[in-house]
């Protein structure tokens, strides 16, 4: 071999190991866009799966980000809304994590926050409401960490090129990391998708049709790779930013939500983004409910309720969607399409010993 | 000459430490420690606040820079005050100072004050921050930016929030190119000696409302009055 040979082939297999990370992706589904200065590792996501399950992270020591995040609930909690270390009740509920990489704005209503780093610091830290109500705690938190080897030895392994890898940013780029790497695209649908026609029964067949009919209207707002038209991958040009007011509320005429659930208005101020929310996937929506930003719809029949009502204020509210107009469904067209949200339930992705308390599955 | 011009700048004028006292009227404002207002008990609970832009009021009328020294408190000419001691939640150490060195000349008049931070630290990458940033229970993420005023309180037995801050604002955070309701205020606050008082006194005696910012929250109107926000249209 020449030496010019030598040096091709090393600088080839310096960029075929340099990423450090291999997604787990179907054929022809991109990968997460991912920032520049917070690469993927093996090492950073293992990192964050365990700072994920810490409980040292919240300030009474019993919460974790899997509290209100548990896998087998597709990282939700089962609450209709989240409750914080302290007993404060959070004014929405915890969002499930399923393809959280995909999602270009953040929580249910934000119309700029885009980094999974910057989302971690407010349950964190913040203090309206508490939630994991480690704020001026910080200093004490690494400390804490400090005294244990084996997390010093992970954040090490994880920032290899930091002299004091142990800090607050670091914390927040591993749990990132970590949330990243939960990605779901294993359900009977997925599998019917790809050519396995006995992966849906006839009734989530039938489902899936009427679910992207023009007469339910539903793909509109939960279409595309992750059921949701909120969408951020490698392959796109731009984020696909989306907010929608589906009619859940109009508690004045005029189309209000009650406060503080005022959706991206509560941030914005401007009348006309009342009520506007973030199309959550509906991946793996079986086990998240219940449902909807405040957690006030119990069952997905109820969801069908809300919707076929045209709005579960009734059909008056100017800022609602043009989608949710309202639609009739027969008890068996009601059944298949629940069966079909629920062929969208990956189970792999709920047991997978990668996502899964490292206390429990090392 | 050049030697001269090079002398002025290493050491540009004295070193003055001011210290800023929060009152509500005639009482000082101590964590903790409860005071009567209006028929009511205060008790603060947390008083934390940026300040930039400080300037002295010499004994000439004239506004002289404070040069605010980089220290664990202050960073590229911010500076955090922080009047609670852990006596609820929050940090042990109590910060009431501003330290740097100014030109104006003793006896000092008046203390001039940026409240809040300028948009190039306030919506700063939180993942890139230096102290006193890095404090986060003055951090505001889902507003993009800092609270540049923190003032919990209880009265009587209900606990109240003034968290003044941008609000409205757009953009990720690290890049926010607007805010609807900048909210930056401007204090000038007379100086005895070298210390300045703070007074909340008239507005905890105009409201018993907190304040979160918000757009058009009008219970913030005496709490903005008290730390100089201006009242911006919507």
């Amino acid at each position: 071999m020449t030496l010019r040979a030598a040096i091709v082939l090393q600088l080839l297999t310096a960029c075929s190991t340099a990423p450090g990370y291999t997604w787990d992706l179907p054929e022809g589904m991109p990968a997460p866009t991912v920032p520049v200065d917070n690469p993927m590792s093996q090492a950073k996501a293992e990192l964050g799966r365990h700072l994920f399950y810490d409980e040292r992270l919240s300030v009474d020591g019993d919460m974790s980000c899997a509290s209100c995040h548990q896998q087998e609930l597709a990282f939700t909690d089962g609450r209709p809304r989240g409750i914080g270390t302290t007993g404060e009740i959070h004014p929405r509920g915890a969002m499930s994590l399923t393809n959280i990489a995909y999602v270009p704005r953040l929580t249910w209503a934000h119309p700029d926050l885009d980094r999974l780093e910057h989302q971690a610091l407010a349950p964190l830290f913040g203090d309206d409401p508490v939630e994991m109500g480690m704020a001026d705690h910080e200093d004490e938190l690494i400390l804490t960490l400090a005294t244990d080897p084996d997390t010093v030895t992970r954040f090490q392994a994880a920032f290899p090129d930091d002299d004091s890898p142990l800090t607050v940013p670091n914390i927040v780029r591993a749990i990132a990391t970590f949330e990243r790497t939960l990605v779901s695209f294993d359900s009977p649908y997925d599998r019917y998708q790809a050519g396995d026609t006995d992966a849906l029964e006839p009734a989530a067949i039938r489902g899936m049709e009427l679910f992207m009919s023009e007469r339910l209207e539903c793909f509109h707002c939960h279409g595309g790779p992750t059921f949701s038209d909120a969408l951020t991958h490698d392959k796109l040009p731009a984020a696909e930013v989306a907010f929608h007011n589906t009619g859940l509320y109009d508690v004045d005429g005029s189309g209000a939500y009650p406060a503080p659930n005022t959706g991206l208005h509560a941030l914005t101020g401007r009348p006309e983004d009342m009520g506007r929310f973030r199309a959550p996937t509906l991946r793996n929506i079986e086990v998240t409910g219940p449902y909807m930003h405040d957690g006030s719809v119990e069952t997905l029949d109820e969801v069908l309720d809300h919707y076929a009502n045209g709005g579960r204020a009734g059909s008056s509210s100017p800022l609602k969607s043009e989608f949710v107009s309202g639609f009739v469904l027969s008890n068996t067209e009601r059944s298949d399409v629940i069966a079909f949200l629920h062929s969208l339930t990956d189970r792999g992705f709920l047991t997978d010993p990668r996502f899964a308390d490292p206390e429990v599955t090392p | 000459m050049l030697l001269a011009l090079l002398a002025a700048c290493t050491t540009p004028g004295t070193p003055l430490t001011l210290t800023i006292t929060p009152m509500a009227g005639a009482a000082p404002l101590r964590c903790g420690e409860p005071v009567d207002v209006a028929g009511r008990r205060v008790t603060l609970r947390d008083l934390r606040w940026f300040v930039h832009d400080v300037e002295v009021v010499g004994a000439d009328g004239i506004a002289h820079p404070l040069d605010l020294t980089p220290t664990d408190w202050q960073h590229a000419g911010a500076a955090l005050l922080d009047h609670e001691d852990a006596c609820h939640n929050g940090t042990a150490v109590l910060h009431d100072t501003l330290e740097g060195r100014t030109y104006a000349q003793a006896p000092y008049q008046a203390v001039r004050l940026a409240v809040g931070l300028p948009p190039e630290l306030n919506h700063a990458d939180p993942l890139t921050l230096e102290p006193p940033l890095t404090t986060t229970s003055m951090h505001w993420g889902w507003r993009q930016g800092f609270k540049y005023v923190r003032f919990d309180f209880v009265q009587d037995d209900v606990p109240t929030r003034v968290h003044v801050g941008a609000t409205g604002c757009e953009g990720p955070m690290g890049a926010v190119s607007t805010c609807a309701q900048r909210n930056l205020g401007s204090l000038v606050l007379p100086l005895h000696g070298t210390t300045a008082q703070l007074d909340l006194g008239p507005a905890l005696a105009a409201t018993t409302d907190g304040c979160m910012a918000g757009p058009g929250e009008s219970s913030c109107d005496p709490w903005y009055e008290a730390f100089g926000v201006p009242r911006e249209a919507l």
